[in-house]
């Protein structure tokens, strides 16, 4: 033991200062990464899709793919679905891949609940934040497009982040510890078939019935505060952006898990706020398409939350170009 | 509040430097203000009950040594209350709801008898924990604490009131009588065990907590699929039941205290009987102390014996939550200690392995059995369970599923290595690196402690899960 009682107290206090301070000063300057993934861009240019669907997992839990491509034949359509994700994702994908494609999609179709639009910080921090980064080469730019739109690094939760930026790696250790156990595991072979296989064995569709769901985006939409202004959305970028390259946006609003009778109840705060988006979006040369009040959308096709059931999707998708085809042909939606 | 938030790190600093600027009777009433505090932070209410408790037990313990002649109907008492509360607070639901079952399938009509309560945190603990006061003072062992004050304390102490481990009086209620010195070596020690708790809860556990959620999530699961999930659960809560002792222990030594240890490797055990030796030891002492020697131990024969362990064992379920699946884990136990007692007894398993493959053979086997019954302690459902322990190893759908269950499981194995290595360390420390240590100059521990802690520290921002969970005996 230290004898001078005041050297064995600065011990103590430089064990704390060297422990937290010395990670601080990692991670900054020119070692931090740009993480922008520019292999988006490439898919799509590879895609060339006409049509692009964007959405969280109210798009991937419905849609059967191969079954919209058989439908709309003539028409080539990519997705882009991130299960979680909300309109902040939604926006950089679609400013900085879709818009940024050497021919972007002539239509592009936003899967939305309720009034999700106007919550843009939602899903936004932790580890949506590093998903964010590889959507964007300027996070705070594009962000603060929406004003007084805080990055969380600006934010108390964001503290933490911005007092040790090392661990804006978290995410590229976790991903390339992945990839590596994949690799060790396939042995010679490709990885591709366990990815598959993990996709679908994890798959939303395949929750089990008797547990709440511990997935995030499995959790339940709460309705944000009710009054549309467009001016604290990303929409008004979004209608601008495809203003200038001449794509027609779409808002498809799905309809959330229905009671025992196939309704779902809507509050008139509710309906007057869609009334206020659909008015704002066709001034501005845009299109609502509303699924919610279908009734044959019942809730025998529900699993869990608003996910539809695996074996519900090819039917859905029917409905779903039965009402999207007439505005692809330049119509309003059925 | 929770250890791994912010608000129990200011909370935590707070009480620290006012703690070390007063004297012992001050120093007891702010723990104790800052005790209730930290336990009626989310649900103040629950705080009557922890309380009430507290007062309960010090008034009967007094009321034992003050008239000693109605001693036994005192201990009685006291016992009733505290079992009652837990057996209001945590099992009658339960109990209704089985009732109701059974009244159901008999064609009767059960009425509304279920009672929806919210289980307050920490019921399990602090009620064992002051039982056991009682009844040491009842069996002569410890005096009674002369100050209620002291008592709730005793009780209520934060650092181990929601998940242990569980003290007794003799240990820490007397250490909170005794006056305390701030230490700057043991300050160092309880920084970096603060540090290895973090360390072990938000990288170890909750990123086992991700692969093994996501095994019992889904509806069509194969052979290598749930056990890869099993052997993720097990890494999972044995790292976060460490981590929530050795937070707890880290802030009791910064406070000057000491808690005892818990664990002890429990993974290297060779028997199920050593198991419960290593593992939550402060319960399996208490259940041998105050269960398992009362029913008569091994005094009776060997008949008796296999009872009385199969009786503890299925009351230690029962004590983790009120659910059938904690029951089977309580009974599998029983059963298995009680068997690998009969084992002994016949000659037919040594007491201690003889030879390093015996050894490594029973290692095995304890390793299996324990991964065995964590499937019954996390998957609640028991329809399910009936599911998972039909699944055939030999009708796997493809060469794939495999992979993907050696994936969770290397997973699993890249986080579990630093309980690995804590245990290589621990071995080290206590052969020749304590001489070691203590050989070195001061500058030079001073480094080692530092790097240590750095290290730790720097593992938790770069491989921490964004997505963190209670403890698991929180809701317990």
């Amino acid at each position: 033991m230290l004898k001078s009682p005041r050297t064995a107290l600065a011990a103590c206090v430089s064990l704390v200062a060297v422990a937290l301070g010395l990670p601080m000063l990692l991670g900054r300057g020119p070692v931090r990464a740009d993480r922008f993934d520019e292999s988006l861009i490439d898919d799509l240019n590879r895609e060339k899709p006409e049509i692009l669907l964007i959405g969280d997992s109210m798009l991937y839990t419905r849609l059967h793919l191969d079954g919209l491509r058989k439908l709309a034949a003539d028409r080539r359509l990519s997705e882009y679905s991130v299960g979680g994700s909300a309109s902040a994702t939604w926006y950089l994908y679609f400013k900085n891949v879709a818009m940024a494609a050497k021919r972007p999609p002539q239509m592009v179709v936003f899967f939305f609940r309720d009034d999700v639009w106007s919550q843009p910080h939602l899903r936004t921090a932790g580890a949506r934040r590093d998903h964010l980064l590889e959507l964007s080469p300027d996070l705070t730019t594009d962000l603060g497009v929406v004003p007084g739109f805080a990055d969380d690094s600006l934010t108390l939760a964001g503290l933490p982040r911005r007092l040790y930026p090392v661990v804006d790696f978290r995410n590229y250790l976790r991903q390339r510890l992945v990839l590596l156990i994949q690799d060790a595991v396939s042995g010679t072979g490709s990885k591709h078939p366990l990815v598959k296989e993990r996709r679908e064995r994890f798959d939303l569709g395949n929750l089990r019935s008797d547990l709440p769901a511990e997935l995030p985006e499995a959790n339940e939409h709460t309705e944000g505060d009710l009054q549309f202004d467009p001016d604290g959305t990303f929409l008004p970028e979004i209608m601008s952006l495809a203003a200038d390259k001449g794509v027609r946006v779409v808002l498809y609003r799905v309809k959330r898990r229905p009671d025992d009778a196939g309704q779902r109840e809507e509050s008139p705060e509710l309906a007057a706020y869609v009334a206020s988006l659909r008015s704002w979006l066709e001034t501005r040369g845009g299109v609502l398409v509303d699924e919610s009040g279908d009734s044959s959308l019942g809730l025998n096709l529900y699993l869990d939350g608003d996910h539809l059931r695996e074996s519900a999707r090819p039917a859905w998708t029917v409905a779903f170009w039965r009402r999207l085809e007439p505005v692809v042909k330049g119509g309003p939606p059925r | 509040m929770i250890f791994h938030s912010l608000e129990y790190v200011i909370f935590l600093v707070v009480v620290f430097g006012l703690y070390w600027s007063m004297g012992l009777r001050a120093q007891n009433l702010l723990l104790l203000a800052a005790s209730w505090f930290f336990y009626g932070y989310a649900h103040p209410a629950y705080l009557s009950l922890l309380i009430g408790i507290s007062l309960s037990d010090y008034h009967w313990a007094r009321q034992i040594v003050r008239r000693p002649e109605r001693r036994r109907l005192y201990v009685t008492l006291s016992l009733v209350l505290d079992f009652g509360a837990l057996a209001v607070f945590k099992y009658f639901g339960f109990f209704a709801e089985n009732v109701a079952t059974v009244l159901a399938a008999l064609g009767l009509d059960p009425g509304p008898v279920t009672l929806q309560i919210l289980l307050p945190v920490g019921i399990s603990f602090y009620v064992f924990q002051s039982s056991a006061y009682v009844i040491d003072t009842y069996r002569g062992q410890v005096k009674p604490a002369g100050s209620f004050f002291d008592y709730a304390l005793f009780v209520s102490f934060f650092p181990q009131l929601v998940a242990g481990p569980i003290e007794r009086a003799a240990h820490l209620l007397a250490a909170l009588q005794a006056p305390r010195v701030f230490r700057p070596d043991r300050f160092r020690e309880g920084f970096l065990l603060l540090l290895w708790g973090y360390f072990l809860k938000l990288v170890v556990a909750d990123n086992t907590a991700v692969i093994c959620n996501r095994h019992f999530s889904i509806e069509q699961t194969e052979f290598p699929l749930l056990w890869s999930g099993v052997f993720a659960f097990g890494v999972q809560i044995y790292a976060d039941f460490w981590a929530y002792t050795a937070i707890a222990r880290g802030t009791a030594r910064l406070l000057g205290l000491e808690l005892v240890r818990n664990f002890e490797h429990p993974y290297l055990a060779r028997s199920p009987g050593e198991f419960w030796r290593r593992w939550h030891q402060s319960l399996s002492t208490w259940f041998r102390d105050y269960v398992y020697i009362p029913l008569g131990g091994s005094r009776a024969g060997a008949a008796a014996e296999y009872r009385n362990l199969f009786v503890t064992f299925l009351l230690s379920g029962l004590w983790h939550g009120a659910s059938w699946n904690f029951l089977i884990w309580g009974a599998y136990h029983g059963i298995l200690v009680a068997g690998q007692r009969w084992l002994e007894r016949r000659g037919v398993m040594a007491v201690r392995p003889v030879n390093g493959w015996t050894s490594a053979g029973r290692w095995a086997a304890t390793f299996v059995l324990i991964h065995v019954g964590w499937l019954f302690f996390r998957e609640q459902n028991v329809a399910y369970l009936g599911k998972w322990l039909c699944l055939n190893p030999l009708a796997v759908s493809s060469g794939l599923v495999w992979q993907s269950g050696l994936q969770d499981v290397l997973t699993t194995a890249f986080y579990a290595a630093p309980l690995w290595l804590a245990a290589t360390a621990e071995r080290w420390w206590n052969q020749s690196g304590r001489e070691a240590m203590a050989a070195r100059s001061e500058i030079g521990r001073f480094a080692w402690q530092a790097a240590a802690a750095t290290a730790l520290f720097l593992l938790i921002l770069l491989l921490g899960s964004e997505v963190s969970a209670d403890f698991i005996y929180f809701q317990f």
